[in-house]
């Protein structure tokens, strides 16, 4: 019986875990070491880069073309060649880290052109970083959207393009 | 009363006395009432004629009552300009009514004398009497003919003048030739006429440096397209994007204005073509099948050559591009992308001041742009209009002693060695005269210019007027240079004399305007183009025969016969009328408005100008005559003409010096520009660059005051000579708006007023070109000669600004 109870002990135990596991989104690991701070660093905005941010819902990750805009000559480092490696191969299979849960609809154009969000006020210090992150360096909760949604009501946002709306429906699927 | 005879006649006397007097008195009020209702009411005759402030080519409408001319207004009928006019048009009448006009020709009291006035034949008998020594002794060539900012029949006068005479030395001073193709043009595409770039149907216009809304070929056409571009009713708002590193009237008006390091739009515009290939955003079919050189090639001999694609993607990244050019990589992708996308999208490069030393290279550069857009012969892109059917002139007869002298070296050594690739090269002018290199020239003719105030080496230029024994100057003032001469032969100014105008570099039409004189001359003066007929006959053989017209109108009537006889383009008329023409000319049907050529003549005086709008533009086939018949990445003439150049001098051929080396190699005749060393700034740690106002003509109208006191656009400035400080700069310096400042260089110092500007590159100073007595930024530019174009370098100057 002692022992029975063990097991079930250890059985929720396992399960809790795996269960845990599943939940948190797991590490990422992308193909290129990609150094943001790098890049920053030489004055290149985000939306150089991220470009469909400024035009579309989705950020999206830069087509290979872009990078070898760049990279294309010169005797680069490891990691620009192997970026040059997928000149002929396709695209670079960047992974995706940021994701939000699928009832909450995010248009990234309205944030980035529109308000002027900075792209660290949800994405963290990503300018800090010279290998790629491995998973969010800031976990948005709701308290996040709406703490900046209600600065609405302050007087000096009033004047604003775009009012910001607290209604569910505005960010609610 | 006792009435006695001296009483009698006394009275009688004073009675008719005072008779007379009322009488008379009223004869007289009588009088002056009549010619108080003449005065009041002059009789107005609008007279149509052609503006030479700059090479625009508008129309005008003189205004003038009793034949005195009182007012200047645009040509409502004229194709080009519809009636608008810039500021530039209206100086003419204190051009036409300067009080230090010349009031008729003078002479030189023997050698370098007093200059006294003279009637016009002893004037032509002296330029005569010199001429026919010269050609007596066998030394025609060493007559040199200086030309400035002209063209149609007066250059055709004065070419053939020169071919008959027998001189190779007709030299023109000028930073642009519009009735001549850009050199990058004709190496790439292999074309004869000028290009046209057609703004009013592109829905994207990148211009670089080009300053369409100020003083690039004609604001007012320019102004219009613009108009069209930004408020056109058909299709979305175009975009115009401006690269300049100053902050000009054309950069505010634009939608993005993009401020560069001076000299490196060459390389941005390969930052641009890079993106467009990278992004796949190129033309694929044009640049695939009507281009050559795109791609890795391999010629007849089996030898490979590098194409632009992999050279451009290799050696041009944007992270390059960007730290050369000062322009962000998110910016050049984002032209890319408006290029492609707004169609159809036009990149002009052509301007006057030079690039910097890689002109040729950056012109190709640039270029190239619109072969990856594909908008080669397509309307809104480049086109090239039908030249005007002028009726061919006889050809010029060549004696034996013309035929010598043509076959002599040019004094500016144009066409050859370093200068191959040129048509005239000014600039080294006065170091040749000053040596005698290759011969002394003993004759000079100076027209529509002048020297000593604008060459940027007109102290060396006034020690080789010295030199030459003979100067004749046409000019209607007597100014620094014509003060040198030893006889001047006054023009009259161009609302005084025939005059015609040829635009073949607008896209849509070709155009010749013609135009009587609107008053008489005012002084003692002549149309140049009569005075040189009028030497030709006194010369006598070849040189006679060559110009047989008694008069120039006699030779622009039969010039001009050819465009009646042609069958095809209109006299202007009004746009309704205009616009029935087109319909019936799109269905089939010319028919002509005139009975007789004499009809057609006094219509086109009328009226001012005669055009084809309907003329169909030359197809992209007819703009691709290139060996290959393709649009030329690489260039095979530019190839050939190195190689000639090699073969006959050696592998140290200057021209291949001039052009970056052998080392070069494929990069040699591609539109790549190599990335500019670190500069040394030493001393001089500012960038100079000077610019021409929208409101200063050809030759920079210091005689017009309606136009010096027009404002400046960008800074508060009228009259005075300003230099334009970046305000961080300024702040630097310890310079406020307003103060007075010295601009220094290695070549010397001018004293002008700070005008504080924002925006643009820190480094950039700019001074617009005065013109006139005064300080002048050309008292700072060094004599340098870009070999490709044989015009100065002026935007290569560093200077230093301290406060005086």
């Amino acid at each position: 019986m002692r022992w029975a109870a063990l097991a079930g002990v250890l059985a929720v135990a396992l399960l809790s875990w795996g269960g845990l596991s599943l939940w948190a989104a797991p590490d990422v690991t992308q193909p290129i070491q990609f150094p943001h701070k790098t890049h920053l660093d030489l004055n290149l905005e985000c939306t150089t880069c991220h470009e469909r941010a400024e035009r579309d819902a989705v950020a999206g990750r830069p087509p290979t073309a872009l990078c070898l805009t760049c990279h294309a000559g010169g005797d680069g480092t490891g990691e620009i060649k192997k970026v040059q490696a997928y000149e002929k191969g396709g695209e670079i299979p960047w992974r995706r880290v940021w994701r939000l849960p699928r009832h909450v609809f995010f248009p990234h154009r309205t944030h980035v052109v529109v308000a002027k969000v900075p792209c660290q006020t949800c994405h963290g210090p990503m300018e800090t970083l010279m290998k790629p992150p491995a998973r969010p360096l800031r976990t948005l909760a709701m308290d996040d959207c709406i703490g900046c949604h209600e600065k609405a009501s302050a007087p000096a946002e009033k004047a604003a393009a775009r009012p910001r709306s607290t209604d569910c429906n505005a960010c609610h699927r | 009363m006792r009435i006695t005879r001296r009483g009698f006649i006394q009275a009688v006397g004073a009675s008719a006395g005072a008779a007379a007097v009322v009488r008379g008195q009223l004869a007289k009020a009588d009088a002056t009432a009549g010619s108080l209702e003449r005065w009041a009411t002059p009789e107005e005759v609008l007279v149509p004629s052609i503006c030479q402030q700059c090479p625009g080519g508008c129309g005008l409408l003189a205004r003038t009552l009793d034949g005195e001319l009182a007012g200047i207004a645009g040509n409502p009928l004229h194709p080009i300009n519809r009636g608008a006019l810039c500021p530039k048009a209206f100086g003419a009448l204190q051009l036409l009514y300067d009080p230090r006009r010349l009031q008729g020709p003078l002479a030189r009291d023997g050698a370098r004398g007093r200059l006294r006035p003279v009637g016009w034949d002893e004037a032509m008998q002296r330029v005569v009497a010199h001429l026919s020594q010269l050609r007596a002794k066998g030394l025609a060539h060493t007559v040199a003919i200086l030309g400035g900012q002209y063209r149609g029949y007066r250059d055709t006068v004065w070419t053939r003048f020169a071919e008959a005479w027998g001189t190779p030395n007709y030299v023109r001073v000028r930073c642009l030739a519009p009735e001549q193709p850009a050199l990058a043009h004709q190496l790439m595409q292999g074309v004869t006429s000028p290009l046209a770039y057609d703004l009013a149907e592109a829905r994207c216009i990148l211009s670089f440096g080009v300053g369409l809304l100020e003083s690039w070929l004609g604001p007012v056409h320019a102004s219009r397209a613009f108009a069209g571009l930004r408020t056109g009713a058909e299709g979305p708002r175009g975009r115009l994007i401006h690269v300049d590193p100053r902050r000009s009237h054309t950069a505010i008006k634009a939608d993005r204005w993009v401020p560069i390091v001076p000299g490196t739009d060459g390389i941005l515009a390969l930052g641009i073509a890079n993106g467009l290939i990278r992004e796949g955003l190129h033309d694929r079919e044009f640049v695939e099948q009507h281009t050559h050189g795109f791609e890795d090639w391999q010629d007849a001999s089996g030898q490979r050559h590098q194409g632009f694609k992999d050279l451009l993607l290799g050696e041009h990244g944007l992270l390059t591009v960007s730290g050369a050019t000062g322009v962000p990589v998110k910016t050049i992708l984002e032209i890319a992308r408006d290029l492609a996308t707004l169609k159809p999208a036009v990149v002009v490069g052509e301007r006057g001041p030079a690039y910097g030393r890689d002109d040729l290279h950056t012109r190709m550069a640039i270029h190239s742009l619109n072969a990856l857009l594909g908008n080669i012969g397509v309307s809104g892109g480049l086109l090239a209009q039908a030249a005007p059917p002028l009726a061919p002139l006889p050809p010029v007869r060549q004696d034996e002693p013309a035929k010598r002298g043509l076959a002599r070296p040019r004094i500016d050594g144009a066409g050859q060695g370093r200068y191959r690739l040129v048509g005239g090269a000014p600039q080294v002018l006065p170091e040749r005269i000053l040596a005698g290199e290759p011969y002394p020239i003993n004759a000079l003719f100076l027209f529509a210019t002048d020297p000593l105030a604008n060459h940027p080496a007109k102290e060396a230029f006034a020690r080789a007027l010295e030199r030459i024994p003979f100067i004749v100057s046409f000019s209607p003032f007597l100014d620094e240079s014509s003060s040198r001469a030893d006889v001047v032969l006054p023009d009259s100014t161009y609302l005084e004399r025939w005059q015609d105008d040829q635009v073949t570099h607008l896209a849509g039409f070709s155009c010749v305007s013609l135009a009587g004189p609107a008053t008489p001359p005012r002084h003692d003066t002549r149309n140049t183009a009569d005075v040189v007929l009028r030497l030709a006959r006194a010369l006598g053989g070849s040189v006679a025969e060559s110009l047989p017209w008694e008069r120039f109108e006699t030779l622009l009537s039969a010039g001009v016969r050819g465009l009646w006889e042609s069958g095809r383009g209109y006299v202007v008329s009004t746009p309704a009328e205009e616009s029935l023409r087109r319909v019936l000319e799109r269905q089939g049907y010319w028919v002509s408005e005139f009975k007789s050529y004499e009809e057609f003549w006094k219509a086109l005086v009328e009226r001012g100008a005669w055009w084809d709008p309907t003329g169909l533009p030359v197809g992209r086939k007819a703009l691709l005559r290139t060996a290959s018949g393709k649009f030329e990445f690489y260039s095979t003439a530019l190839k050939t003409i190195v190689d000639e150049a090699v073969k006959r001098e050696g592998a140290d051929a200057p021209l291949l010096g001039a052009l970056g080396g052998r080392d070069r190699g494929d990069r040699l005749y591609l539109p790549i520009v190599p990335l500019p060393a670190r500069e040394e700034r030493g001393n001089f740690p500012l960038r100079l660059i000077t610019y021409r106002l929208v409101t200063r003509p050809v030759g920079g109208g210091g005689n017009q005051p309606w136009l010096l006191e027009q404002p400046a656009v960008l800074v508060r400035a009228a009259w005075e000579r300003w230099v334009e400080v970046h305000r961080e700069t300024a702040e630097k310096l310890g310079i406020a708006d307003g103060d007075s400042v010295w601009v220094e260089s290695a070549k010397g110092r001018i004293g002008l007023r700070a005008k504080l500007t924002a925006g643009g590159r820190p480094e950039v100073v700019s001074i617009p070109l005065f013109g006139g007595e005064g300080p002048s930024p050309n008292d700072l530019i060094a004599n340098e000669t870009d070999p490709v174009r044989g015009f100065g370098l002026l935007n290569t100057t560093r200077v230093n600004v301290t406060k005086a």
